[in-house]
């Protein structure tokens, strides 16, 4: 018996050291967050494979913030080509950084302006969505119609939020208050506090609160609803749109800095422009594609129709947020011993 | 020879460890404390810090004081049962601290399972989630097996005799255990107070899900700042903070754990069958911790059968449930080894350090192999995540392993040396069978860190690699809860199974 165990032991491990893939073909490799590959995004990335001769190879850490992050730590000798997941929120950080290697594609005629959110090229917008209310339609009749509307007595402890301090949506939602509240933000999430059942660390935490029918509300993303209607094909799940907008989030793909293959991350570039690609992005990311030419599917009717979409400089933004996050964090979140006892609203 | 395992902990700890905190401590003019002084001036920092030591101090009680009884019960009774107890007590150490919430809002949810029975019933519910009573409730659930499961270890192997002799000495009951009985268990208790402690201490995920936002740690700290702002220097700052704090409690711990150790026989009290009392004492414990423990689980797997049909994602559970095994396989073979030749450190000082992995966050030091090693064929191999599940394991082994060592009297290795043996048969024949329950008890722990570990070996792996906590948050970003509750019962199930079999092997030992 404890023979057997360590024969397994030996085996496994040896197997361990020799699963590596090994292959002849240049591999361009790609930084990414999570849920960029989750939905099948390979599926339609094995078609540029064919065309390059090339392996993609992605690889994902966490949110875009770690991503952009691990980029950073790895300036002196990167080890990705392509760093995917930069968005407004992050974009003034990876310009001072000087992790990336402008590029401006010849496909970027298909991409409207409004989306155009890096004049100096490091960053090519490949996707957006806005960040949206999410509410269960059986437990709530009617639903936010403005950050003002969120804090009526009627959503009294309904309302699950994410942490900016460590989740993105979290943190695009502060900023959401802080572009339509101006210096009254933190007055305004003084007035929220009641209707908060709780802020949880990520978006997953949040969302599963919704799921599992402990909280009616929840911050998430506009496309959240086509996802129930697509693969669970209900309805129950709505999006709220909000009077004044809802705050957009521009998610692009940069070339690194030292790349080893540039010349293939390029190309990569230029495909991720094509139909080929924009036209898998509802769903496999579950995102607005950047050509406006693309059909959406269906279920995408469901998702919330947003009027206008709400943003901050990036500079102005990369100039404010320790502050911002700060202030924040002094008012809602600091711990002093006599508040232990209290229940956190 | 002997500087083998030392020079492993320089190269894949400290180097990295240094390359991941430097930033926080040197300036360009060498040595800083411009970014301990801005951290430290801050009253949210001071606020995180003292919530976090204080909250590991109440959360550490609670654990011993529930995990206790346990230890107990599992030390002294033959029950039926008794090994898939431990295994399922073991569970809630391996899965992501996510499924874990899942559960606890499921079935103690202010609209879960409980609370929707009791006002079936007419009862007032329950209202224990967000507030400080989720955090007690969640640390409680999470740590208890560590006492549990060391105390009762050390219990089995209390030398019967001075026990009867403090009864030839006119001691019984409470006076008896108290004179006798804990004194002898101290160490142990001391051991598992650390490891308990240290893992309240670094908590992150799941205090803040379930306590609510006022809640953070030192860890939430140090991820916003690598994560969210970006500022390394800071982060690498707070990190320092924080890998002092860890040293200074483990050192702290160690030294009255050395001050109260004895030397101990190999002899083995028999195990008792149940008398009355104590059969309703296990039935009411049992229940408890079904309770606690099941609760939450049973409400997971509930929850991953409901849901429609899973749609096709890029997700594969068998490669997943795989790659996990094989690596916690691997593991377990660099950290058997690692905490043996280690065990053998006796200063308290010494002792801290070997386990400081526990105290410093696995994010940091994973963002310390980037910068330590990025552009070596270390961070492109699937090397890096058990070379780095093994740094964050080994001292579970370590302490186990010690622990039980510090009890081995020297006269009976003198013994065995007088009668000839040398250095490595004494070992093989007198210390490793006395040690072997230890390993077994430091495998499980060794086994559910890696199989549960997530955040560091994906941020140092530069591919892409699937393990089963990794699958689980593929599902999770997808908006598909049922198939994330699903793969963490996969999970579950995979890890109680290995615990199951190892505790056989710790039965087969005994008998």
């Amino acid at each position: 018996m404890r023979r057997l165990f360590f024969l397994f032991l030996l085996v496994f491990s040896i197997g361990c050291i020799s699963t590596e893939p090994k292959s002849e073909a240049p591999v361009l490799k790609l930084y990414a967050y999570d849920s960029f590959v989750t939905y099948g995004l390979s599926k339609s990335i094995s078609k540029f494979e064919v065309q390059c001769g090339c392996k993609v190879d992605v690889a994902t850490s966490g949110d875009a913030g770690s991503v952009l992050n691990k980029a950073i730590l790895e300036k002196g000798s990167p080890q990705a080509d392509i760093i995917v997941g930069i968005d407004n929120d992050l974009l003034a950080k990876a310009q001072k950084e000087g992790v990336l290697e402008p590029y401006f594609s010849p496909n970027l005629d298909v991409v409207p302006d409004f989306l155009l959110f890096d004049k100096s090229g490091l960053v090519t917008p490949f996707d957006y969505g806005y960040i949206a209310i999410v509410y269960d339609s059986e437990k709530i009749k009617e639903p936010p119609a403005s950050l003002d509307d969120l804090l009526s007595p009627r959503f009294n402890k309904s309302l699950v939020l994410e942490d900016p301090r460590t989740s993105s949506p979290g943190l695009a939602f502060l900023l959401w208050t802080i572009a339509e509240k101006n210096s009254s933000y933190l007055a305004y999430w003084k007035q929220l506090e009641p209707n908060l059942l709780t802020i949880a660390p990520s978006w997953d935490a949040a969302y599963g609160m919704l799921t599992a029918g402990e909280a009616p509300m929840v911050l998430s993303y506009a496309t959240s609803p086509a996802y129930h209607v697509e693969y669970e094909n209900t309805t129950r799940y709505k999006a709220a749109s909000f009077q004044n907008g809802n705050y957009l989030q521009i998610e692009g793909m940069g070339l690194v800095k030292g790349a080893k293959h540039p010349a293939l991350a390029k190309q990569f570039i230029d495909w991720m422009l094509t139909s080929e690609f924009q036209q898998d992005i509802p769903l496999t990311n579950w995102m607005y594609p950047v050509d406006p030419n693309i059909t959406l599917p269906a279920s995408f009717a469901y998702a919330a129709n947003v009027s206008r979409p709400v943003m901050l400089d990036a500079q102005y933004l990369d100039a404010n947020l320790p502050a911002w996050l700060s202030a924040w964090t002094e008012q809602t979140a600091v711990w002093l011993p006599s508040s232990a006892g209290q229940t956190v609203k | 020879m002997r500087l083998i395992p030392f020079l492993f902990l320089l190269l894949f700890f400290f180097f990295p460890l240094g390359m991941a905190i430097a930033p926080g401590i040197l300036g360009s003019s060498g040595f800083t404390l411009t970014y301990l002084a801005q951290l430290l001036s801050s009253s949210y920092i001071q606020g995180i810090i003292l919530f976090t030591v204080s909250q590991a101090l109440a959360s550490t009680f609670l654990a011993l004081l529930i995990g206790f009884p346990a230890a107990y019960l599992l030390a002294r009774f033959q029950f039926p049962g008794k090994g898939l107890v431990k295994a399922i007590a073991t569970v809630p150490f391996v899965v992501p601290s996510i499924i874990v919430a899942l559960g606890f809002i499921l079935f103690f949810g202010n609209n879960g399972v409980l609370n929707r029975f009791l006002f079936s019933i007419g009862l007032p519910g329950v209202f224990l989630l967000y507030s400080w009573k989720g955090i007690l409730l969640a640390h409680a659930f999470y740590n208890f097996p560590i006492p549990a499961r060391i105390i009762s270890s050390a219990w089995e192997r209390l030398d019967p005799s001075f026990e009867d002799a403090g009864r030839t000495l006119g001691l019984s009951g409470f006076a008896l255990f108290r004179r006798v009985t804990l004194p002898r268990l101290a160490p142990a208790i001391a051991a598992s107070a650390a490891l308990t402690f240290i893992f309240c201490f670094m908590s992150l995920g799941i205090v803040l899900i379930l306590g609510g936002v006022k809640y953070a740690t030192i860890e939430v700290g140090i991820y916003t700042l690598n994560s969210i702002l970006l500022q390394p220097e800071l982060a690498g700052a707070l990190a320092f903070i924080q890998g002092v704090f860890s040293l200074c409690f483990m050192f702290f711990i160690l030294s009255s754990a050395k001050a109260l150790s004895f030397g101990e026989s190999g002899l083995q009290p028999a195990q008792r069958p149940l008398s009355l009392p104590a059969k309703i004492g296990v039935l009411l414990y049992l229940s408890l911790m079904s309770i606690l423990v099941l609760g939450p689980i049973l409400s997971v797997a509930w929850f991953s059968f409901t849901g429609p049909a899973v749609p096709l994602i890029d997700v594969f559970p068998l490669l997943a449930i795989r790659n996990s095994l094989l690596i916690a396989s691997s593991v377990l073979l660099i950290t058997i080894p690692l905490s043996l030749a280690l065990s053998r450190i006796t200063s308290p000082f010494q002792g801290a350090l070997v386990m400081l992995p526990l105290g410093i966050s696995a994010v940091t030091l994973a963002l310390g192999y980037v910068r330590a090693f990025s552009g070596t064929f270390l961070l492109s191999s699937l090397l890096v995540i058990v070379l780095l599940h093994s740094i964050l394991a080994y001292p579970f082994m370590f302490r186990s392993i010690s622990a039980a060592r510090e009890k081995i009297s020297a006269s009976l290795l003198e013994s065995a040396r007088c009668l000839g043996a040398n250095s490595w048969s004494v070992f093989r024949r007198v210390e490793f069978p006395l040690l072997k329950n230890s390993i077994l008890i430091g495998a499980v722990f060794v086994f559910a860190i890696s199989l549960g570990e997530f955040s560091a070996a994906y941020l140092a792996y530069s591919s892409s690699v699937y393990t089963m906590p990794v699958a689980i948050f593929r599902f999770l970003s997808a908006h598909d809860f049922r198939s994330a509750a699903g793969m963490g019962l996969v999970l579950m199930v995979i890890s109680a199974f290995a615990f199951f079999l190892l505790g056989r092997m710790e039965k087969n030992e005994r008998s």
